[in-house]
């Protein structure tokens, strides 16, 4: 071969190279190979295809020829596809053995439109990738041996580039499953834990959906204070699960109507650390969960339980939850007494705020109220669980009042 | 895709003048087959590629010079390649472009040649 010719030969491979290992558009990349390969080998027609089906289908990926309109599928006996896998190299449509002929009857738009004359299966460690087909030089000549082996280099390159992103297709496609399946095992997960928060609160009728209001509550405050979204479904869990420990708890004493004797209310105090026991077992993606329902009824002053922690000690989520969990308390009914009305508990947790609560969690679940209140929340957490015989504009005025107060 | 190609679409009587502008050398050269099958679409039979400004051709662009060489061949047509640079005349001679079209060194001339056909 001349030194010129050879020297366009390398230069096409070295452009080829690039644009395969480029991170362009597939397709674009496909199209540049083909007319790569047309311009190197000075010929007029030629069609690249993906093969696909188990080898049985030719998907159409570039061509020049080929029209709009025509079949962009070509068809593959299966005679012709053994024979492509066990004969992966250049072969001449002129030659006619029994393989190309029948790929030629199954598909006249090889000898109509693309005209036909040379071919080369594309393969990868073995694995069918696709056809590359010729059709004639510009010059009416037949194509020499060094043709045929330049056609041969430059078709393994376009077989890599075929392969590899057969690779990423499939990565995207198992990549796909494994978050449909994620999402499944989430809908699960999370149906498990609202099925096991609701068994907990069956255990009484008085507290029925309680753990999933607390739950909610505990969200939107959260929210209020400008807790990450991760934050956010650690405590949405820790909420549903709280009292998880009062599966351990004798059903007559949380059912009783009259106030509980010291020992019945020892006996009540347990359900905080068999809830930590309980949910110690299992490994939630959130790691303070079990600690959140241990503490929700510890209190700032210290005089809370089990651990009789003060402030800083006990952790935010059980502070969010324990101010969740008594609003929940105060606002429905309980065996031994009516609920609140909604006034009355807004001025009870004012009351307890530094003593109970903190002043930052109640100020923003006071923000959080008013908001719902004056609709500029897209979600309502809170006021769509109340009793609804309050006068939105006494209690409006009361929260603006008390969170002007907490925040001086 | 090349930004710095780009064609330049003139017409001198009956024939249609393209006038190729920086490298012709990925799918940024489709471009010229486009507008030059418009022009046949439109009747035009003579045809002139100036390549006074064309730095660098490859084989993406031999691929669709060959693609107007054959609409050329087969359409009856004549087409006239003007202003080669040295380098470039030697590729279409590789390449087998130069058989089917006609070479001169300005526009001026292959329009004469043209014109007198």
């Amino acid at each position: 071969m001349e030194t010129a010719k050879l020297l366009f030969v390398f230069s096409t491979l070295s452009e080829l190279g690039q644009e395969i290992t480029s991170a362009g558009n597939f397709k674009r990349t496909v199209r540049a190979s083909l007319h790569m390969m047309l311009g190197t080998l000075s010929v007029v027609r030629g069609g690249i295809f993906s093969s696909r089906n188990g080898n049985l289908d030719y998907v159409l990926l570039a061509s020049r020829g080929i029209r709009k309109g025509d079949p962009s599928i070509l068809k593959v006996p299966k005679e012709t596809a053994r024979h492509f896998r066990n004969h992966p190299e250049v072969f001449t449509f002129k030659s006619r053995t029994g393989a190309v002929r029948a790929l030629l009857e199954a598909n006249p738009l090889l000898s109509t439109r693309l005209q036909a004359v040379l071919g080369v299966p594309l393969q990868v460690k073995g694995e069918p990738v696709g056809l590359i087909c010729l059709g004639p030089k510009l010059e009416p000549a037949p194509f020499t041996a060094e043709e045929k082996k330049i056609l041969s280099v430059l078709a393994h390159q376009i077989a890599i580039a075929l392969h590899h992103q057969r690779l990423v297709e499939d990565l995207k496609e198992k990549v796909r499953e494994n978050r449909k399946m994620l999402e499944n095992l989430r809908y699960i997960y999370d149906d498990t834990i609202r099925a096991f928060a609701a068994a907990i609160d069956a255990k009484d009728p008085y507290t029925r959906g309680h753990s999933a209001r607390v739950a909610q509550y505990t969200v939107a405050i959260g929210k209020e204070l400008g807790l990450p979204d991760e934050e956010l479904e650690g405590y949405y869990v820790a909420g549903l699960l709280h009292d998880v420990g009062k599966i351990i708890v004798d059903k007559e004493i949380i059912n009783k109507k009259r106030s509980l004797t010291p020992k019945e209310f020892a006996e009540i105090m347990k359900h905080t650390t068999a809830g930590y026991q309980i949910l110690s077992s299992i490994r939630f993606p959130w790691s303070d969960v079990p600690l959140i329902a241990k503490w929700h009824h510890e209190k700032l002053n210290g005089q809370g339980y089990p651990d009789g922690l003060k402030g800083e000690e006990i952790h935010l989520g059980a502070k969010i939850i324990c101010l969740a969990d008594a609003f929940d308390a105060m606002t429905s009914h309980r065996p031994y007494r009516r609920r609140l009305g909604f006034e009355k508990t807004l001025k009870e947790i004012k009351k307890n705020v530094g003593i109970q609560f903190e002043k930052e969690i109640v100020t923003a679940f006071f923000r959080v109220l008013k908001k719902e209140i004056e609709g500029k929340l897209e979600e309502q957490r809170i006021i769509p669980n109340l009793d609804k015989h309050f006068d939105p504009r006494v209690i409006h005025s009361l929260l603006e009042l008390t969170i002007a107060e907490l925040s001086s | 895709m090349t930004k710095n190609f780009k064609v330049i679409r003139e017409t001198r009587g009956d024939v249609a003048l393209f006038k190729l502008q920086g490298y012709l050398n990925d799918l940024g050269g489709e471009e010229v087959e486009r507008l030059f099958q418009e022009e046949v679409g439109r009747g035009f039979k003579k045809f002139i590629l100036d390549f006074s400004r064309v730095a660098y051709i490859n084989s993406i662009g031999v691929s669709f010079l060959l693609g107007i060489l054959e609409t050329t061949r087969d359409g009856d047509l004549m087409l006239c390649f003007t202003a080669l640079s040295k380098i470039n005349e030697e590729l279409f001679d590789m390449v087998g472009l130069k058989k089917y079209a006609f070479v001169f060194p300005t526009n001026e001339e292959a329009c004469a040649y043209l014109n007198g056909r």
